[in-house]
């Protein structure tokens, strides 16, 4: 995964989409000011969830050994302070996932929801969104093929040699793989195990597995420079993919609500 | 050099040559390498293995040249962990190797790029226009002054983005020029009085940049080149009634066929049977407005279609992602008659009516329209307000401060109510509401057709918009900048209901845009299926009635009448036995037996 950079605007722009300027003027100085304070090897911005009476702004840190272990942090009106999220417990994303409420916008708003054996959980809004930024990091987050690969010591590592997608590479959802943990590669059929296959390099699934066909549109953009991918699962979230350079990245702006209806979109 | 070295060994031979079993019960021992070829000669001997090509190999080049060129690339290089990078470098050292010459092949073939061919269109935008034809521009702008039709009006898209970006919308400095340069180029060709650029649609495959435009005045939508109009080919729903109503028209007048002078065979006629198509709204209502779409900057710009009432109508039963191809005919379910431009055109005008919104008193209703006769007045017409005072930022922020001033679409797919029964019945009704009509108009008051929808009038507020389902507000206000002063912050405006709908203001300013999927918020609902039909059942003749009575369902009998019945059959059987024994006794007689 590359995380998001304010250099990285031009992308989002390409999209139709931007941060506005006391936004960009604030996370340049507020990440790095979180970072040293909680000794973080890195930090990014996350994306944004937008609710109906205020804007969620979400962070993300990660360590290079280990990018699949994130802590999560958010801001809501104050532009200097940023929150970590709360742990999910596996229940609570049982129960508050399938919600298609959007956020209000106060993280002490109380969400009552009946749990599968019955009894009716209550947390408040803080605690969904932290529900909703791990099902969207999992859901999501995208690389290019080649971009990461498994070391010798089975570890996945970023690929100094990931020169970026040819026009041609990028016209196919087989080139963009979920950036998610613990994937079988047994799993893969013989097909996709054939070609081009590098057992160090495929070891993700791929997008154009999703279903339906249509949670990705895949689109041009910049005089055809770039990639975008969008997911039409979760409305707001960007994937961009530069062309011939190693350059690519993701953001999520949006409601923080799922299209459950793309099955009569499509 | 090397017969020296054959000699050594020799030596140690010679030790045990006298027993020819000296091996057994011995132990190993290391015995140190006395004597070692010189340093040089080691060094050649591993230097020439590792020079040698291998025979598996095809790539032709040895060990040693890889890894020479794999230092040197290290050298040249100097990546900052060299030791974790090597077996990528490595890889991509032998990947450059790679025995087709590429560049020799690219040079015969290149594959169409699509960064050029994006390119070469939007090179046009950027020549310099020559000196003639500036000349020549500027001379017509002249003519139409003189003739009083007043130039374009175009928006200062560069200063309106920037108020875009504090609703998280941009385009990109780069592209919002080269959308103004479009822009100016387009009312150069098309003959517009005003352009605003209306937003974004994306979808799935390209996005639609689309531009509202009002005509010129002397400009009807039927002067306007068809060569423009986004996916002609298709009829929509009127215009088959309309082929079908012209070739009923066409059935009553034979036609002879000039060659053999014999009249032409007609073709069946298909009865049109179902409710007569709504008339369109021309010039005004939900068609005011002209639109055009590009999916990409420098591409022509095509007009979409007008809004069909039924269209609109079926618009609002599906929730379709748009693809970015017009032409594209959709597979829905309720169906939709359509092309992608015509959902496109619908969807614009259904975003249109619910969040174009403005500063209330910023228009007002034409004045000169109130000496028109009642019955013709536009009641949706509106001129900007000449006397209009510039709000506060603070006031701005209040929803009620808002008004649409685009007209609310009737469920009918119209701004103003029609009448489906047709003008004439509605003429009729006007004239003469006596008991003569009555009959005519219970009929249609039991479709429930005859009411006239009605809806909110335009230039009512926002705070009036219906509240979406969980209790979220039609409308979401935002300070843009929560630190810098009220007086220097813009405030937003999003729409919960089309999420991607957003206006800006900023004391004098206001702009209104969207860039979204074009697709409503909220869950889908199918909507609800009509009752299953009654199978057809035929009307019973007087047998099956008889044998259905028959056939009906009875009690056991009781003892007393199984004995009485028992009784009956056997005086029967006496009967009939006495009778056959006349006529065929022999017969009788072997069943008996």
């Amino acid at each position: 995964m590359s995380f998001f950079d304010l250099a990285d605007l031009p992308y989002l722009q390409a999209a139709g989409t931007t941060l506005d300027q006391e936004e960009r003027a604030s996370l340049a100085v507020s990440l790095p000011v979180k970072q040293n304070q909680e000794r973080l090897p890195n930090i990014a911005l996350w994306g944004k969830i937008q609710g109906v009476s205020g804007d969620y702004l979400v962070a993300q840190s990660w360590s290079d050994d280990a990018p699949f272990e994130r802590k999560f942090y958010y801001q809501r009106g104050d532009r200097a302070q940023w929150l970590q999220l709360p742990e999910v417990s596996t229940e609570d994303l049982e129960t508050f996932a399938p919600l298609g409420e959007r956020f209000k916008g106060d993280p002490a708003f109380e969400i009552t929801a009946s749990a599968a054996n019955g009894e009716t959980r209550t947390i408040n809004e803080e605690k969904r969104l932290a529900i909703v930024v791990m099902l969207i990091t999992y859901d999501l987050q995208t690389v290019p093929r080649g971009a990461y690969y498994r070391d010798s010591t089975s570890r996945i590592v970023r690929n100094p040699a990931y020169a970026g997608l040819s026009e041609s590479e990028a016209l196919s959802l087989t080139n963009f793989y979920h950036f998610q943990p613990n994937v079988d590669i047994n799993e893969k059929s013989i097909s996709e195990r054939s070609g081009t296959y590098v057992e160090s390099l495929d070891i993700f699934r791929s997008l154009a597995q999703d279903r339906p066909i249509e949670t990705w549109s895949s689109q041009q953009a910049d005089n055809g420079r770039i990639r975008l991918l969008r997911s039409r699962q979760w409305p707001g979230y960007l994937f961009w993919a530069v062309l011939g350079t190693p350059k690519f990245g993701g953001l999520y702006v949006g409601t923080g609500v799922r299209n459950n209806d793309l099955g009569f979109m499509a | 050099m090397p017969q020296e070295n054959e000699g050594a060994p020799g030596v140690a031979e010679a030790d045990t040559a006298g027993n020819p079993y000296h091996w057994l019960n011995q132990k190993d021992t290391y015995k140190p390498v006395s004597e070692r070829p010189a340093q040089d000669v080691e060094f050649q001997n591993a230097k020439s293995y590792l020079q040698s090509v291998s025979m598996s190999s095809e790539s032709g080049v040895s060990l040693y040249e890889h890894m020479t060129e794999l230092v040197a690339r290290l050298l040249e290089t100097r990546p900052k962990d060299a030791l974790a990078d090597i077996e990528a470098i490595s890889a991509q050292v032998k990947r450059r190797r790679f025995p087709a010459d590429r560049h020799v092949v690219a040079q015969h073939f290149t594959a169409p790029s699509a960064t050029l061919e994006s390119a070469k269109n939007q090179i046009a935008l950027f020549e310099a226009p020559a000196a003639d034809e500036a000349q020549q521009l500027l001379l017509q702008q002249q003519q139409q002054q003189l003739q009083g039709q007043e130039p374009c009006e175009i928006p200062d898209i560069l200063s309106l983005a920037q108020l875009w970006e504090w609703a998280g919308v941009s385009l990109g400095p780069e592209r919002t020029f080269t959308l103004m340069l479009s822009i100016r180029h387009m009312t150069q060709t098309k003959p517009v009085k005003s352009v605003r650029f209306w937003g974004k649609i994306s979808g799935t495959k390209a996005d639609y940049l689309i531009l509202e435009a009002e005509l010129r005045d002397d400009v009807d939508e039927a002067d306007l080149d068809p060569a423009d109009l986004a996916a002609p080919a298709v009829e929509s729903a009127s215009d088959a009634a309309a082929a079908a109503a012209a070739a009923e028209s066409m059935a009553q007048t034979v036609e002879i066929d000039p060659e053999t002078g014999e009249p032409r065979p007609v073709l069946v006629q298909v009865r049109q049977t179902g409710p007569k198509p709504l008339p369109r709204e021309v010039g005004d209502g939900a068609n005011r407005y002209v639109y055009y779409v590009a999916t990409e900057l420098g591409k022509t710009w095509l007009r979409l279609p007008q809004v069909v009432p039924e269209l609109l109508q079926a618009s609002r039963r599906i929730k379709k992602l748009l693809t970015g191809d017009l032409e594209r005919r959709l597979q829905t379910f309720p169906a939709f008659p359509g092309t992608e431009a015509d959902l496109l055109r619908c969807q614009i005008a259904r975003i249109s009516a619910a969040t174009v919104i403005s500063p209330a008193g910023y228009y007002v209703f034409d004045p000169e329209n109130d000496t028109v006769d009642e019955a013709d007045m536009d009641p949706t017409k509106i001129i900007v307000n000449p006397e209009f005072e510039t709000v506060d930022n603070d006031a701005l922020g209040q929803l009620n401060k808002w008004v649409h001033h685009i007209p609310y679409i009737l469920p009918q797919g119209r701004v103003t109510w029609a009448n489906p029964a047709g003008d004439e019945a509605a003429a009729q009704r006007d004239d003469a509401s006596g008991a003569e009509d009555r009959e005519d108009e219970d009929e249609e008051g039991a479709d429930g057709q005859n009411d006239p929808e009605q809806g909110p009038p335009i230039l009512s507020p926002v705070t009036a918009d219906a509240e979406l389902p969980g209790a979220v507000p039609a409308w979401s206000v935002r300070v843009c900048s929560t630190l810098s002063r009220p007086r220097h912050s813009p405030i937003a405006l999003f729409s919960n209901r089309w999420p991607g709908a957003a206006t800006v203001a900023y004391n004098d300013k206001f702009v209104n845009i969207y860039v979204g999927d074009g697709v409503k918020a909220g869950a889908y609902q199918l909507p609800v299926l009509p009752d299953v039909q009654n199978e057809w059942v035929p009307e019973p003749t007087e047998e099956e009635e008889e044998q259905a009575a028959a056939e009906e369902e009875a009690t056991d009998p009781t003892l007393e009448e199984e004995k009485a019945w028992e009784e009956q059959q056997r005086a029967r059987a006496e009967e009939d036995a006495s009778e056959n024994g006349s006529e065929e006794g022999s017969d009788a007689g072997s069943e008996e037996a």
